[in-house]
């Protein structure tokens, strides 16, 4: 079988010839029409770990070293290249679109942790009115978070409009209070992406918020149904 | 490596590999070794957020804020 980690501009450079990815098997490429899918061979799917996660995202980040290519997303096998081939020739018009859409940039995630009214601890509830009660301090609770979700974002996208391609909110996650943005940024532009940012942490004590990046464009590849 | 940065990258980078990314399948199949890896990742980001906050002490006393690295190498 054949794992697939993502599929590169045809003009990319290949990996070097030591290079190995999940189960330390070796990277190679199943070059197409139109892109080169970086694949290696596997007995099954690998399972979901710490470890092949990184070597699933290394050997993505080893391919962005010439090209940026599509990310595949963790897990997807195809039973020999014949499969594989007739899976990207399925979508080849979407991932050549994908594929020039992301020419160039990397993506960039900010993430924030949201500060929230602190409520007081719940009481035992012995009535049905007690119980509304509660139900409606928690959606109190969680739309505060949602219009601080809003705010932060917006003042994010404003301070990092200039260096943005393409721009995907993240689902504001009531329970987890983080809300996350992704960006896609041309390489050229990621020092001034990332010190403006800096810039606007720094000089507000009640923003909180990660930087990670630069990514391969993970959310930014999706295939349209065609 | 900082603990809690080391979590934190982990799970942005299973945020990013198990949730997102081309899908050329109509299904991925998946199998977990242990333990449930997505409320893992979202666990080991909160936890890890507030060891770092308590790490870090105050803005005033020196407490550095940056960037996450790359989870690279």
């Amino acid at each position: 079988m054949l794992y697939l980690y993502c599929l590169a501009p045809p003009q990319s450079v290949p990996p070097p010839n030591s290079f190995s990815g999940i189960e330390d098997a070796p990277v190679r490429v199943i070059r197409t029409h139109s892109l080169l899918a970086w694949v290696s061979e596997t007995a099954q799917a690998p399972s979901v770990t710490p470890d092949n996660a990184r070597l699933h995202d290394r050997v993505i980040r080893e391919a962005m070293r010439s090209e940026t290519p599509l990310p595949a997303r963790f897990g997807q096998v195809f039973d020999n290249e014949a499969a594989l081939r007739a899976s990207i020739s399925a979508h080849e018009s979407a991932l050549t679109s994908g594929l020039e859409k992301v020419r160039g940039a990397v993506e960039m995630t900010v993430r924030a942790l949201l500060e929230v009214r602190s409520s007081s601890p719940t009481p035992a509830v012995s009535t049905g009115t007690e119980y509304l009660a509660q139900l409606k301090e928690r959606q109190k609770a969680d739309d505060d978070i949602v219009e601080k979700a809003k705010f932060l974002q917006w003042r994010i996208s404003a301070v990092t409009a200039p260096f943005v391609l393409a721009e995907i909110m993240g689902k504001t996650v009531a329970a987890s209070r983080s809300v996350s943005i992704s960006h896609l940024v041309a390489r050229a532009a990621v020092e001034e992406y990332r010190a403006k940012l800096r810039a606007l942490r720094d000089g507000d004590a009640s923003l909180d918020f990660l930087v990670s990046g630069p990514w391969a464009p993970y959310s930014f590849v999706g295939i349209p149904d065609e | 490596m900082d603990t809690s940065n080391d979590s934190l990258v982990l799970a942005e980078l299973l945020n990013h590999v198990l949730d997102k990314g081309v899908v050329l399948q109509g299904e991925i199949v998946i199998s977990v070794a242990d333990v449930d890896l997505i409320k893992l990742g979202l666990s080991l980001y909160l936890s890890a957020v507030e060891r770092r906050e308590s790490m870090s002490g105050s803005r005033e006393e020196g407490g550095t804020r940056r960037s996450l690295p790359s989870p690279e190498k």
